[in-house]
């Protein structure tokens, strides 16, 4: 019904041409480094993105309209003096939209995947290396974390730390300086990261080592490193030497061999730079093992669940609210959630932060101010409420060959559609079912 | 012929006789409505202390100018508002109750359809709103559509309808359900002669079959053809109501029809009245009713032209509303009198020269004098 009333209004229609629109011209007017992988990148994060917001924008309307227009042009009346339950009016005003949602991210999913391949039809092999879903595998830090734990515990016992500081916060800061350290390779130095798999990868596949580093001079230099990867127990099988500039994210294949009897590799940098420079890796994304997990097809597919799932939520909201007020209060009452929830970080740092947010006591004073108490109380409520609405977007994952996993799809569905969605839905239809709805205007 | 108390109402239950025998389908006592402004406060009284009973098988007419409480009181009783204090049951539940509604039918003051759907899917739509099985509700579409005279619209949007077209789609998707009670609200407004007399054409004949129906009208012409009994409110209270024949009646008078006489046999006749009263009693020929010569000059002119852009012609009652429903027999014990040709059922699918017939039969039928 909702459907077909979308359809018949041409709104639609012109859903259609603005997708379309941002299908076929954002990968023309934006520019990427020029290489495929950015041209992938774009089509991916850019164009996918924009089809989000514009499925998004069109949700909120038209789920705000659902009901509201029909309670002011008084079709409403028509529909519950039939045996009509209230609930069955919100369910059937969300599950048309999220009809019509599904319906139009697959279709546009369909247009982007077909300019994909077209894109990358000329270079197969370069294309299987740009689609690909790969788990993200960090270095293994138990060592490392062990390591500063026990430094930290024998320089405490010699009375070399001050004691007035909680010893979880020497512990972080030494923990850093280790990292920092173990980052931090000078010339003609190595260094070695250890990295776990989570299952052996098959003979044929290919690993990816993906790095960045800065270097201790502030303008751009290019450092010449010898990579050598291996299993940890044995020779090392695999060398490579490359020359990269800092502050640029580049990557490595290497074959599945250098992978060792218990799932581990080992890899190692050695700054061969002709010229001294010390390299800096990023102590949190300086060195990363990416590992072939599935195909690309299944990645995008799961990707635009997890959209949709997003846009199951929003559809709820804004037609719980729409159930409730009329259109403009609706759409304005929803864009202010909206914001809220994108201002969750700030929230959070109010609810966290010892400061004064409203009351004059200084940062020493004794007893906190009163309405600090209270909004403190509230902000941390709302921080609480708002903070696993935070947006897990899946399109930086996809566009960077990250794995999108079952896992997120099924975490944004249950705590989106089922938690927070069931929660608007049971609200929403406890108040829906208290209003009145032939109220004279 | 002279009127006695003991005549039968237009759909062939005793007036004024054993109703309240009947079980009660409204049941409302002391019922009601304040509307408050946004900071709850009371700002306007509509409806006002009103109580009052509809029963099975009965017209009940809500009367009252503009304002006086009408709307409001149909729509508590849809549960589309809900009462400040009061009681109120229908069909013996909270007004409230969704499975109610299975049994009721609601033709709104001004059909609030979907602009973007043509009349047959929106008459599709509401039959799926009953989950009628996809044959019954083809079927009953079918019949509603000889019914209101709009077969020939079925693909255009209502949102290019007249007012009155789009009445009819309300009236006929009020009735999709076959329903046990049918509230109608002004349900003559926006029609036009014909169309009011199909509309109370088709009151009559719903009664006849046992529905009970509610209707509010501030046009007294309609009700009085219609209504068992009526409820005369004003701001918001009761202010007169019981069988609209008590009501009107006035016992002290009375009026004489006669067939044509010889200027001679008049003579005599008025020589003997006038000697009885010691007055000179009033002579006329009655005239027909606006309503009837409209009707007739249109019956022959669409008889003449078969194009018409607007509503057809009505092919009579729909067949399922006229079948034998819960409460026919309960109907036919209490039925005397039943004029014979009277609301015939309508024949499924009717030939063309079958469906001239029932057209000619039907305008006799209106013309026929003395309802």
């Amino acid at each position: 019904m909702a459907v077909r009333s979308a359809v018949r209004s041409r709104v639609v229609v012109v859903l259609l041409g603005l997708l379309l629109l941002a299908i076929i011209g954002l990968p023309l007017t934006v520019k990427g480094d020029g290489t495929l992988t950015g041209e992938v990148r774009v089509l991916l994060s850019y164009t996918l993105g924009a089809v989000g917001v514009i499925l998004a924008m069109a949700t909120l309307w038209a789920g705000c309209a659902a009901v509201s227009l029909e309670v002011q042009q008084r079709q409403i009346q028509m529909i519950l003096a039939k045996p009509v339950s209230r609930l069955e009016v919100w369910l059937g005003k969300w599950l048309g939209l999220m009809a019509l949602n599904a319906a139009l991210l697959l279709l546009c999913g369909v247009a982007v995947y077909g300019l994909l391949r077209w894109r990358t039809r000329t270079n197969e092999q370069r294309a299987e290396q740009i689609l690909a879903a790969s788990r993200l595998v960090l270095p293994d830090l138990s060592d490392l974390n062990q390591a500063a734990q026990r430094f930290t515990e024998q320089q405490l016992r010699a009375g070399q730390l001050p004691v007035n500081v909680p010893p979880d916060q020497l512990y972080q800061a030494v923990r850093d300086a280790f990292l920092r350290q173990a980052n931090t390779v000078p010339e003609g130095a190595r260094q070695r990261w250890l990295f776990r798999l989570p299952a052996r990868p098959q003979k044929d596949q290919k690993l990816t080592i993906r790095y960045q580093f800065d270097g201790s001079k502030t303008e751009k230099v290019s450092v010449t490193g010898l990579w050598r990867v291996g299993p940890p127990e044995a020779a090392i099988p695999y060398e490579v030497r490359q020359t990269a500039e800092t502050g640029q994210q580049y990557t490595l294949l290497v074959p599945a061999s250098v992978v060792g009897s218990n799932n581990t590799v080992m890899v190692e940098y050695g700054n061969v730079n002709p010229s001294p420079v010390t390299v800096l890796f990023s102590p949190q994304e300086g060195v990363e093992l990416l590992v072939p997990a599935g195909r690309f097809e299944g990645n995008f597919a799961r990707s635009l669940a997890v959209m949709l799932c997003q846009l199951g939520f929003l559809a709820a909201l804004a037609v719980t609210l729409g159930s409730l007020f009329s259109l403009p209060v609706a759409a304005f009452v929803t864009g202010a959630l909206l914001i809220l929830i994108k201002a969750s970080a700030y929230i959070d740092s109010l609810a966290q932060s010892n400061l004064p947010i409203f009351g004059t006591s200084g940062p020493g004073a004794k007893s906190p101010d009163l309405v600090d108490v209270v909004m403190r109380t509230v902000f941390k409520v709302l921080a609480a409420v708002i903070r696993p609405l935070q947006e897990t977007s899946p399109l930086e994952n996809l566009a960077s060959g990250q794995l999108v996993g079952w896992g997120m799809v099924g975490s944004v569905f249950a705590i989106k559609v089922v938690l927070y969605g069931g929660l608007l839905m049971v609200i929403g239809v406890w108040l829906f079912n208290r209003r009145e709805i032939a109220l004279p205007a | 012929m002279e009127r006695t108390g003991a005549q039968t109402s237009a759909n062939g239950f005793t007036v004024g006789a054993d109703t309240t025998s009947r079980p009660p389908v409204i049941d409302a006592q002391h019922l009601t409505k304040v509307f408050k402004d946004f900071w709850r406060r009371p700002k306007v009284r509509a409806v006002n202390d009103v109580s009052f009973e509809v029963r099975t098988g009965e017209v009940f007419g809500l009367l009252g100018p503009n304002g006086s409480g009408k709307s409001t009181t149909l729509k508590m009783i849809l549960g589309l508002l809900y009462p400040t204090s009061g009681q109120l049951r229908v069909l013996g539940h909270s007004p409230r109750d969704v499975k109610t509604k299975q049994r009721i039918g609601y033709v709104p003051e001004e059909s609030y359809l979907y602009p973007y759907l043509n009349s047959e899917e929106t008459l599709k739509f509401y039959g799926t709103l009953f989950d009628l099985d996809t044959t019954e509700r083809r079927e009953r579409i079918e019949q509603l559509f000889d019914m209101i005279g709009l077969k020939h619209a079925r693909k255009r949007l209502v949102g290019e309808f007249s007012k009155g077209m789009a009445r009819r789609i309300g009236l006929a998707q009020a009735l999709i359900n076959d329903p046990d009670l049918v509230i109608l609200d002004e349900p003559t407004s926006g029609l036009d002669p014909i169309g009011c007399r199909q509309v109370k054409d088709l009151i009559v004949a719903l009664a006849k079959r046992g529905k009970t129906i509610l209707l509010s009208s501030h046009l007294l012409a309609d009700v009085e053809d219609v209504c068992d009994r009526v409820a005369i409110l004003y701001n918001g209270k009761v202010q007169a109501s019981g069988p609209i024949h008590d009501l009107l009646e006035e016992r002290s008078r009375y009026r004489v029809e006669l067939p044509e006489l010889s200027a001679d046999a008049l003579k005599r006749v008025l020589t003997a009245l006038r000697t009885e009263l010691g007055s000179e009693p009033t002579v006329k020929h009655p005239q027909k009713d606006l309503e009837r010569f409209f009707i007739e000059v249109i019956e022959k002119a669409r008889r003449e032209t078969t194009e018409s852009t607007g509503a057809g012609p009505s092919a009579g009652v729909a067949q399922y509303l006229a079948g034998p429903g819960v409460l026919e027999q309960l109907v036919k014990n209490e039925q005397r009198d039943v004029k014979s040709g009277e609301a015939e059922p309508a024949q499924p699918e009717p030939t063309p020269e079958e469906k001239k017939r029932a057209a000619d039969e039907k305008l006799s039928r209106l013309m026929k004098p003395g309802k």
